[in-house]
């Protein structure tokens, strides 16, 4: 099984520069789809799933690697160091901020740039850090996906759509999104937002850019201005677009800070 | 009344006049609109009843996650909305809605993405249903399969369920793990493929036994010596048992195989032999190196006899011939008889102690204890008048011991017992009393007694508490300890200084 199977590797693009996009915690590289059509004329696009989510090889997840985002880390720089040679340009959406952020620690000469769309070091409240949440909030969304995984194959699974105005667009629609293995997903989401790299901020030597929404839920405009300031070399981009993904909700918005950054 | 009446005479088919808007609020679900953003821009009438809100106070300025309980609001930003604007319509989702007064409401919400005409959304509408009741069973549901699966995780056991295809629904870890078979891989395949079993004698394979249960609708054990070859290539000796599942109405929907690794078992059995077998050959070396020091002290003894005879002979001759003109050399001359003679003692001691291990395999045979004592105090009538000892005791049984044997112990105790005397004339008595398969002897005195710190030395050969103006060499109660434990016996002391000692020792009775 090679690296592309295991991840489901897409690249696409007709640019030089390669452009990691790193999916966040609960969907998969398909939250992308609305920015990769305005960027892959100017960059070498890849996308993959991390194991566990999506089309990726699931026999491959072992709860011991994953046990921390360190194991995420490790794919990252493995998968770049399958499609490029040279430092990669490296988009990461909420949880994917921070293992990008553990990667580029790992191995600076991978990266050219960090782009990390609403991340948050800890999302655990500590002493005067504000994170936003508790343990218990924690046990709360683990009983959230345990009760909605009983349908599991309800909600994550294959919806098909009636779409009567577009019809073409229910074939495409026809296919999953977003699946995870039940456990797996409740894994990831403990490791997630159990987490806390802020110790790892200031270790960072690649240029990086903070896309901070408003009235974002997971990551306040509080956690993002506490990165910014621990981030050397980061740039602060506070967005009109609300929620915590602009991608989705504002993908505009999101590919004109994108390229204003990496145009700059 | 009139009135009323006449509206209760109408058909059905009048209140279908009712409108769109009646139809909206008054719904049996609740109705939600929000923009993309999430602000809630409509709701309807049956859904701020059920809240507890006004309408206004949840159109103006409320986001559709602030309904949520936190745990409800991540799933919200990580999952709902990501699906909801992916796939535009998201079904059967389960969240908690808090209501104004803090109380939760359980409900299944499903959503659809409205669109302008040029494909963008511009809203997200919600159908919310109460799902109190239904959350409570499913709730209980979970419990109940958390428990199995931990119940299952729990065991020491693997446990494979099938269909009844024999094709795998469930694997708990140990099966995992034995079979080689991990995060679920087996699940849907058949079990003739993931579980391999032969024979451990032939190789040949054999039948799994869920197949058997499923066909024949009863459990079935596993013969003996069955081996599972795991999908890493493991051999793993395994005992098992297989039922089928059977559905209330009686029918055969399955089958459950609970197998265990006995190579543990195996183990503990090969090495359990092997201690035993080099145990037997310690004890068989034991024996014949005691054997051999045995003999080579006997050997040793005769030998130094004739050098010492020579010794003292021809310092009997010195003295005899040239005595008179010694003067003070004559008692350095009786230093040296005396030394003779103490060596003499030794090595009489070392030849009694080394023929306890040459009897080694001689049979103990019914041995009358009163004679043998009579024996020993005819054979120290010289010291027992000396020191005017008393020697009393009751009727003794017969045991099971070598005769000499016996006789020894009674000599040496005795014999202890007058050496080891007070200032008083030795009192001694003999008695038995029996217990189980064996007579408990003691042997009593009135000597200087033993202090507790030396009682368990003094069985050790050549050890003696005493200096050389006692007599003996050190060697009588390790011969008695040595003739005792041949026959399975136990020898002990219970004593106090200057109160007297009293030696206990066990010998087999006769039957």
């Amino acid at each position: 099984m090679s690296i592309f199977e295991r991840h489901n590797i897409q690249i696409v693009g007709t640019g030089s520069k390669t452009m990691l996009l790193a999916h966040g915690y609960g969907c998969d590289q398909v939250m992308w789809r609305f920015l990769v059509p305005s960027l892959q004329s100017d960059y070498r696009i890849v996308l993959f799933d991390y194991v566990g989510a999506g089309k990726s090889d699931l026999s491959y997840y072992s709860r011991d690697k994953y046990g921390t985002l360190n194991g995420y880390a490790q794919d990252v720089l493995d998968i770049i160091d399958a499609v490029s040679g040279a430092p990669a340009i490296f988009v990461g959406h909420s949880v994917s901020g921070m293992i990008g952020i553990l990667a580029a620690n790992k191995r600076p000469s991978a990266f050219e740039r960090l782009l990390l769309v609403g991340p948050s070091p800890c999302y655990i409240n500590d002493d005067q850090y504000v994170g936003g949440f508790t343990r218990g909030d924690i046990d709360g969304l683990l009983q959230t996906l345990d009760e909605n995984h009983l349908g599991w194959s309800r909600a994550m699974a294959p919806v098909i759509m009636k779409n009567e105005d577009r019809p073409e667009l229910a074939s495409e629609l026809a296919e999953s999104f977003c699946r995870t293995d039940p456990e797996i997903a409740k894994h990831f989401a403990r490791v997630t937002f159990l987490s806390d790299n802020r110790a790892d901020l200031p270790l960072v030597k690649v240029p990086s850019l903070i896309l901070q929404c408003s009235e974002d839920s997971i990551a306040p405009q509080s956690v993002g201005d506490f990165v910014h300031q621990h981030l050397p070399g980061s740039t602060l981009v506070k967005m009109r677009a609300t929620g915590h993904c602009p991608h989705l909700s504002s993908p505009a918005e999101t590919i004109e800070a994108i390229k204003n950054y990496l145009d700059a | 009344m009139s009135g009323d009446r006449t509206r209760d005479e109408q058909p059905p088919e009048f209140f279908l006049g009712e409108s769109v808007e009646e139809l909206y609020e008054m719904a049996p679900c609740g109705y939600l609109t929000t923009t993309i953003d999430g602000r809630i821009v409509k709701v309807n009438r049956t859904l701020t009843e059920w809240l507890g809100y006004e309408r206004d106070e949840l159109i103006q300025g409320k986001r559709f996650v602030d309904l949520l309980t936190v745990g409800g609001r991540i799933f919200y930003e990580t999952h709902f909305n990501l699906l909801l604007r992916v796939q535009r319509a998201v079904d059967e989702i389960a969240l908690d809605i808090i209501r104004k007064d803090g109380r939760i409401l359980p409900t299944l919400i499903n959503a659809r993405q409205k669109r302008n005409a040029a494909d963008e959304p511009v809203l997200n509408r919600f159908t919310i249903f109460n799902a109190s009741e239904r959350r409570m069973y499913e709730r209980d549901l979970l419990t109940t399969r958390d428990l199995l699966r931990t119940t299952l995780a729990s065991i020491g056991d693997a446990v494979i369920a099938t269909d009844a295809e024999g094709r795998i629904t469930f694997m708990n870890p140990v099966a995992d793990e034995m079979s080689g078979w991990k995060n679920n891989a087996a699940l849907g395949k058949p079990i003739e493929e993931v579980l391999i079993l032969i024979r451990e004698d032939t190789g040949v394979r054999i039948e799994n036994p869920i197949m058997h249960a499923i066909r024949a609708g009863v459990t079935v054990g596993l013969a003996n010596h069955t081996v599972l070859i795991s999908r890493d290539g493991r051999h793993i000796p395994v005992d098992d048992s297989a039922s089928p599942i059977r559905a209330a109405s009686g029918e055969v929907i399955g089958g459950v195989l609970v197998f265990r690794d006995i190579s543990g078992r195996r183990k503990t059995e090969q090495e359990l032999r092997e201690t035993h077998e080099q145990l037997a050959k310690r004890a068989e070396e034991l024996r014949r190196s005691n054997e051999d020091l045995s003999r080579f002290a006997h050997v040793a003894s005769h030998d130094l006899r004739s050098p010492l005879s020579t010794i003292t002979q021809y310092a009997q001759l010195l003295e005899r011939r040239y005595g008179n003109q010694l003067a003070e050399g004559k008692e350095l001359l009786h230093y040296v008889t005396g030394a003779a003679k103490r060596m003499s003692n030794l090595i009489e001691d070392l030849l009694s102690y080394a023929h306890v291990s040459a009897e080694d395999t001689r049979a103990a045979v019914p041995v009358d204890a009163n004679v043998q004592l009579s024996t020993a105090i005819e054979n120290l009538r010289s010291a027992i008048s000396e020191s005017g000892a008393t020697i009393t005791h009751d009727t003794l049984p017969e045991v099971l011991v070598d005769a000499t044997g016996l006789l020894q112990i009674f000599q040496n105790l005795i014999g202890n017992a007058i050496h080891y005397r007070s200032a008083d004339a030795p009192r001694i008595h003999i008695t038995s009393v029996g217990q189980d398969d064996q007579w408990l002897f003691s042997c009593k005195d009135n000597g200087i007694g033993i202090a507790p710190e030396f009682q368990m030395q003094i069985f050790e050969p050549f050890k003696r508490l005493h200096g050389p103006d006692r007599p003996g060499s050190g060697i009588g109660l390790a011969v008695c300890k040595r003739i005792v434990e041949r026959h399975n016996g136990r020898i002990w002391v219970e004593s106090e200084v200057d109160q007297g000692a009293t030696f206990f020792f066990t010998l087999p009775k006769t039957s």
